[in-house]
């Protein structure tokens, strides 16, 4: 009963989420937006952001990276998603579907579940292992069952959010305040413990683990490890900003407290990391605490980390429903095992090999999410000049002007396609290589990877557009220009 | 009973497009050039002269 409660709860929460907000609805303040946004930018994800960082540079260096690249990620989502969102009420996924066309925003959807699987897959591993990690510590248990400890903490873990979102988790999503205290508490005691345990001296001096040597291409990989993650931002953009009343309200809101909040954040994992000599949170903020401060130290990291990972799967959960052929034919419970059920399996078989590979999925953020910033600048401001039409947003049949080629842009993901070669080509999120090289110089160390991407993403798509879409009469682009 | 709730969506949402289409004042204002200069300020100069000063200083 609860789960059919909580699933048509949630198809009306997802097919009115999507719909377009008239101005008398749009009705949060300067301080409402600040809160909200501030709320959602303080999430526990950081912590590891700022671990990985640890990896390449000095807590100096890596202080100007993190901000800068949070900085300038957070440029190019704001400048893509923000003002459509504002203009029109929309949010990001309906926003998306004059690019990639009616049914072709379904990409939209992809991209947001699957960056949410992964980032629920580090804060949940991530509390199994604090968790194992205090009790080794207090010799509750030895150091050979950590790692079977740490699957079983993060499977109960995942168990309870599932129960809680089948449930009818309506409220959940109103607690973010309470899961950014939460953060902010756990990262403060770190950073005091930090200070006055081992010193700004030793912190200042800590060497990072892996750097290269080659002070351009550490620098530029520590930067581009901000403007990757920061870019993921992109899917959640219109579903806060649109309840804003215009857009010059809303840019510094969505520049600081989304964007530099996840650098800055970030930074206590950076410092922890430089100061233990362990990127992984998990660790070296139990090494930096001791016991009793790690006991409380964990309650905070938990309480943060399964607040932010709950309000992720419900995310996931509501942007799955908004895919029409889901919204009535999948049950909630099964949309839940959908949204929870990669992370248990990874938390379970792959822990370790996806938190070695951390840095990875952060980098392949950027390889998703540059590309389809590009196109999203040049389709609304360059191609449309900034008018879309509000009814084709959910017209799915073809006298809808964003039905292009059977609902999908053949442009906008052969653009998309060739944004993410590039961004391979420059950096591989897998490997580290960097294929571009001229003359013995690695190219990305002066490019960095998610800003030309962004750049040749969007040229691509306004060329096939102009020689493809446009004469072809799909997209509807010659009767917004008129 | 989905088949129902599905209608009683459609329904809903023509009703919202109604009311965008006979609002004049739905469309909400375009960014100024204020709003892009600020934009480009924050999340492009600022970050440039950062990431160039540690450059200078650190890179030598």
């Amino acid at each position: 009963m609860a789960a059919s409660q909580a699933e048509m709860s949630a198809i009306h929460q997802a097919a009115e989420g999507s719909w377009p907000v008239v101005p008398a609805e749009r009705n949060w303040g300067l301080i409402g937006l600040f809160g909200v946004t501030l709320s959602a930018g303080i999430a526990a994800w950081s912590y590891s952001i700022g671990g990985a960082v640890s990896w390449y540079l000095t807590a100096a260096l890596g202080t100007i990276a993190m901000i800068s690249g949070a900085l300038v990620g957070m440029y190019f989502v704001t400048l893509a998603a923000l003002p459509v969102s504002i203009k029109y009420g929309i949010d990001t996924i309906a926003a998306s579907k004059p690019m990639y066309g009616s049914r072709g925003a379904a990409f939209s959807i992809f991209v947001q579940y699957a960056s949410i699987i992964g980032w629920n897959c580090i804060l949940i591993i991530l509390f199994g292992r604090a968790t194992a990690n205090v009790l080794e510590a207090g010799g509750l248990i030895s150091a050979d069952l950590v790692s079977i400890v740490s699957i079983i903490v993060s499977l109960i873990t995942i168990a309870i959010a599932y129960v809680m979102v089948i449930g009818g988790a309506d409220s959940i999503r109103n607690n973010s305040v309470w899961i950014a205290v939460a953060v902010a508490i756990a990262g403060g005691v770190v950073l005091f413990m930090l200070v006055s345990q081992t010193g700004v001296d030793t912190i200042a001096a800590g060497e990072p683990a892996y750097a290269t040597g080659n002070f351009h291409l550490d620098y530029v990989l520590g930067f581009e490890i901000l403007v990757a993650t920061v870019l993921s931002w992109w899917p959640y953009m219109g579903g806060i900003m649109r309840m804003s009343k215009s857009v010059s309200q809303a840019l510094l809101p969505s520049m600081i407290c989304l964007g530099l909040a996840t650098g800055v954040i970030g930074l206590i994992g950076l410092y922890a990391g430089l100061a233990t000599g362990e990127p992984d949170p998990s660790i070296s903020f139990v090494q930096i605490t001791g016991l009793w401060m790690g006991l409380v130290a964990v309650v905070f990291i938990g309480l943060a980390n399964v607040g932010t990972a709950i309000v992720g799967v419900y995310a996931t959960m509501i942007g799955l429903k908004q895919v029409p052929y889901f919204q009535f034919r999948l049950k909630w419970p099964i949309v839940a095992l959908l949204a929870l059920g990669p992370v248990a399996i990874i938390a379970a078989f792959f822990s370790d090999v996806f938190m070695d590979n951390i840095l990875s999925f952060m980098y392949a953020l950027g390889l998703v999410f540059a590309p389809i910033c590009g196109i999203q600048i040049v389709d609304y401001y360059l191609l449309r000049r900034q008018k879309l039409h509000v009814p084709s947003l959910y017209d799915y049949s073809s006298r809808g002007r964003y039905f292009f080629w059977g609902g999908f842009n053949i442009a906008a993901f052969v653009a998309t396609a060739a944004g993410m070669l590039f961004y391979w080509f420059l950096l591989d999120p897998i490997t580290y290589e960097n294929r571009f090289v001229v003359n013995d110089v690695i190219v990305f160390q002066w490019i960095s990877a998610s800003i030309p991407t962004v750049i040749l993403a969007g040229v691509l798509f306004w060329i096939l557009t102009r020689v493809l879409s446009i004469p072809m009469k799909k997209g509807g682009y010659t009767a917004e220009s008129a | 009973m989905a088949t129902q709730d599905e209608a009683e969506l459609q329904r809903l949402l023509q009703e919202r497009l109604q009311l965008v289409d006979s609002d004049p004042e739905y469309e909400g204002a375009e960014p100024t050039s204020g709003d892009q200069l600020l934009l480009a300020v924050v999340g492009l100069v600022i970050p440039a002269i950062l990431m160039i000063g540690g450059w200078v200083l650190y890179g030598g």
